[in-house]
């Protein structure tokens, strides 16, 4: 899991079945210091959040596990919103 | 399994109902040195309860991460499945003979 910041969302009307009322967003992926690392992606929303905000993503085949449907074709998935926490960073 | 440094934590206002209460580490994978690298960071959940500064084991192995998780559904790849005490290195030394002695 990796955080992001939200830039963006993708409309699209041409797609997957399986994709049918997932919302798309474009997101910034960002460092543990929240700085952002210049990776851009799609993800879909599974919380509901708005632009702007810092959210927790889930990557790879699990991104889609729990969801309602059997098959989701996704890569990445918002799971959390990003409260604060702790970071050692470059004092290890 | 890899191993990695916890070097923070992350606290949410939301979570999917997935996602039970366990705590999310921020970890960075090291080498045997402890070295890592910074842009390879990402977070795990935690079952062990580590603490920053400590040195962790890491199953990158999603199948595995969901069986030891109250949920099935819990959305991740890796898990924290133990913490490191001490490494042991040994240096390779090469044989002089063959492995058959006569």
């Amino acid at each position: 899991m990796r955080l992001a910041q939200i830039c963006g969302t993708v409309v699209a009307t041409e797609k997957s079945p399986g994709l049918k009322g997932c919302p798309l967003l474009v997101v910034d992926m960002l460092d543990f210091q929240l700085k952002p690392n210049g990776e851009r992606l799609i993800v879909i929303d599974r919380i509901g959040v708005g632009p702007g905000e810092k959210v927790i993503l889930s990557m790879g085949r699990e991104a889609t596990l729990g969801m309602d449907r059997p098959f989701v074709p996704a890569d990445g998935s918002v799971v959390g919103i990003y409260q604060g926490g702790q970071y050692m960073g470059d004092g290890l | 399994m890899i191993i990695a440094k916890v070097v923070g934590n992350v606290t949410t206002t939301h979570r999917i109902s997935q996602m039970g209460g366990k705590k999310l580490l921020t970890v960075r994978p090291v080498d045997l040195d402890g070295k890592g690298d910074k842009a390879k960071e990402f977070l795990v959940a935690d079952i062990v309860g580590a603490g920053i500064g400590e040195t962790v084991l890491i199953v990158s192995e999603g199948g595995v991460a969901t069986e030891l998780l109250e949920d099935k559904n819990w959305p991740t790849q890796h898990i924290i499945v133990a913490i490191v005490d001490k490494i042991n290195r040994f240096k390779w030394v090469p044989r002089k003979k063959g492995p058959f002695k006569k």
